[in-house]
């Protein structure tokens, strides 16, 4: 392991993060591994060999879909099929709004203007979840998998802050970066900050009323489009290591907020009959002790949730 | 005035069920105003935690009274019709969960509003045990046609209480953040149940809650306090003492470091969660191929509160285990010292070893 991480600090000093030769050099192990062992695994998806059925499962939503990725063995013990997991997503354009931006339309050149100036990715503006199938990064060979489950989350619209342009209506969300980036960079292009002030409003978080609309009309477009089945994960409703005894000193609105979603997102699914992967519960009942954020878990965390993911699927009849 | 009785894990349990409430006081002492007391009433995660027999009476050097279990609502007769000494009155949210015709969770709040507010006056503060949601008898996932789940209930019953706890004063100990800290695998039989190592962290969050309220003048900190290593997860428990930062005798503030430790665990190539990894589970029969190596993690452990060190007893490169006592921590400087003394272990934290 030493010896692969010098390796890899020895090329990326000469060539550079993410360059093409280690993008070469990733993907040949893990063709390599396929072949192998037969699946193969990164950090937002899984791949495994079997028979000529095909089943996908799409992941879009915050860093919490990335569970699905560690789905893979229980998933290839419940079929023989040819598959793959991928989360898609990223918490910077899957907040619901965003998404269903994407269906119904924004200005393009407008769009493309902004794109450019804040470097956006360019999945904030395409109907990537509404898509039929997709092709793992790095799989093509594999070719494209249906999206027979969709799994979605509701973390990025607890904790995601949009804005509104001015003029044309769309929404973006710029974290990722300078908001996010280091404050010397934010400053060293000040024209972006002072450009964005002007042509942006803030349009704030959203409120539960219009994230559970929101994510009504999401499930349907999905079951209308893709005919996949739904899977929803909740999120941890405690702020692990806090110790308040005082509320009125120290109020956590974010927690009271991920327990109103979470008990909002049980009567959508009264409603709508989707299922929800309680990762609230595997949590809490794992011990979310150091654990940093309330939806970046360390592995044994992952592992739970996953072995549930595939649970749920399996009652769900996904795999007959 | 009605006594019940409700199972809890197997063993009966007193409570108040009527809301024809007299003017008398159970198990009352003689009239405690201008004293500070602690009033608590006896629900099982109370009685297990700070109403164990003799904790308080040992640490607080105040009078204690026990009252049954009871409802929000028959508590705010209660407190309406009683006089309630200075100090705390401990409740719980438990009863709402478990006696049968469960009030609304805004009627709950509501009362333990009222009660708060009527403590005021008494110069008494209210602390609130909250419940665990974690429930390990339930694994629901789909919800259309299902009852309410013991979780929703409790969900729905700390949602509102977050919202009005603060500006009605009320302090909290929050339940199911304590359990969700140390594992409801291993600490919740079942809902409303609690064992190990989850009531013993409960009891020093309510010892730390009162103590930080001020609410009794005084300390509910243990005289003498076992200092016990704690541990990084569940699989890294073993390691080494590198560093004692302070030596016996010496007083330390809350956030000072005590001691470094360094963990030694194994580590399966399968088990590294954010490494690139190809694994076969069905090929290798569930394990990993790879082969196992050590890792290190070195952390510091630092006071939760002020004290004084009186004893170490794993001295510098000395092999321990997580839950092992490393020292000995004390509110004064000198007297007996000894772990077989200590009526609590130490509140530490960690943070990683510069």
């Amino acid at each position: 392991m030493k010896l692969k991480k010098r390796a890899v600090r020895t090329l990326r000093r000469f060539a550079g993060d993410d360059s093409a030769i280690e993008t070469k050099l990733r993907r040949m192990r893990n063709r390599t591994a396929l072949r192998t062992s037969g699946m193969t695994k990164q950090t937002t998806y899984v791949v495994f060999r079997g028979d000529e059925k095909r089943i996908g499962v799409f992941g879009y939503g915050g860093c919490d879909t990335w569970i699905i990725a560690e789905s893979g063995p229980w998933l290839r013990r419940a079929t023989s099929a040819t598959g793959a997991a991928w989360a898609a997503g990223r918490a910077q354009f899957t907040r619901s709004d965003l998404i269903l931006q994407t269906v119904d339309g924004v200005d393009a050149d407008a769009v493309a203007e902004v794109s450019e100036r804040l470097q956006l990715e360019k999945n904030m503006f395409q109907p990537v979840l509404f898509e039929p199938g997709f092709v793992v990064p790095g799989h093509e060979q594999m070719g494209a998998f249906p999206k027979n489950v969709v799994v979605l989350t509701m973390s990025t619209d607890l904790s995601r802050t949009l804005y509104r342009h001015k003029e044309h209506g769309f929404l973006v969300d710029p974290g990722g970066f300078w908001l996010a980036a280091d404050i010397k960079e934010a400053l060293g292009d000040l024209d972006t900050v002072k450009w964005f002030a002007k042509n942006f409003e803030k349009a704030g978080r959203l409120p539960l009323e219009e994230s559970m609309a929101n994510f009504e009309r999401i499930v349907n477009l999905v079951r209308q489009r893709l005919g996949a089945e739904v899977v929803y994960l909740n999120t941890l409703t405690v702020d692990p290591g806090r110790q308040v005894f005082d509320y009125k000193l120290s109020h956590s609105p974010h927690r009271t907020r991920r327990r109103e979603y979470a008990l909002a997102l049980i009567e959508l699914s009264r409603k709508m009959d989707f299922s929800i992967v309680d990762a609230d519960r595997i949590l809490k009942g794992v011990g979310v002790s150091g654990l940093g954020d309330f939806v970046k878990y360390m592995p044994e965390h992952k592992k739970a949730i996953a072995e549930e993911f595939v649970r749920v699927l399996r009652e769900r009849e996904v795999f007959s | 005035m009605h006594m019940g009785f409700a199972l809890y894990q197997g063993e009966p349990v007193a409570i108040l069920t009527t809301d024809s409430w007299g003017m008398m006081a159970l198990n009352d002492t003689t009239s405690r105003v201008g004293e500070r007391a602690v009033t608590l009433t006896e629900s099982p995660d109370i009685g297990a935690t700070i109403g164990r027999p003799g904790l308080l009476e040992e640490r607080a050097g105040a009078a204690i009274t026990r009252l049954p279990a009871m409802r929000s609502d028959v508590l705010a007769r209660y407190v309406r019709a009683n006089t309630i000494p200075a100090g705390a009155l401990i409740t719980s949210l438990h009863m709402e969960l478990f006696q049968p015709d469960p009030l609304e969770p805004d009627q709950t709040i509501d009362n333990l509003v009222t009660v708060a507010k009527l403590l005021a006056g008494y110069d008494v503060t209210l602390f609130l045990f909250t419940v665990s949601t974690y429930d390990p008898t339930q694994r629901v996932h789909r919800y259309g046609g299902a009852p309410d789940t013991f979780a929703m209930r409790a969900h729905r019953l700390l949602a509102n209480l977050e919202h009005r706890a603060g500006d009605a004063g009320i302090q909290v100990i929050d339940v199911d953040g304590a359990v969700a800290e140390v594992g409801g695998i291993d600490t919740v039989p079942g809902p409303g149940e609690l064992t190990g190592a989850a009531l013993d962290f409960l009891t020093e969050e309510a010892v730390t809650a009162i103590d930080q309220s001020g609410a009794l003048g005084g300390t509910l900190q243990a005289p003498v306090m076992r200092l016990v290593i704690p541990s990084f997860d569940r699989r890294t428990r073993v390691g080494t003492v590198t560093r004692w930062h302070v030596s016996p005798g010496t007083a330390v503030a809350d956030g000072d470091p005590l001691f470094d430790f360094r963990f030694e665990t194994r580590v399966h190539r399968f088990d590294m969660g954010h490494e690139d990894e190809n694994t076969n589970p069905e090929k290798t029969g569930g394990r990993s191929r790879k082969a196992e190596r050590v890792r290190s993690i070195d952390i510091t452990v630092v006071a939760g509160g002020a004290a004084y060190l009186r004893e170490i007893t794993v001295p510098h490169g000395a092999a321990a285990t997580a839950g092992d006592v490393a020292g000995v921590m004390a509110t004064s400087p000198e007297g007996d010292a000894g772990s077989e003394l200590a009526g609590a272990d130490f509140r530490v934290g960690t943070r990683t070893a510069e």
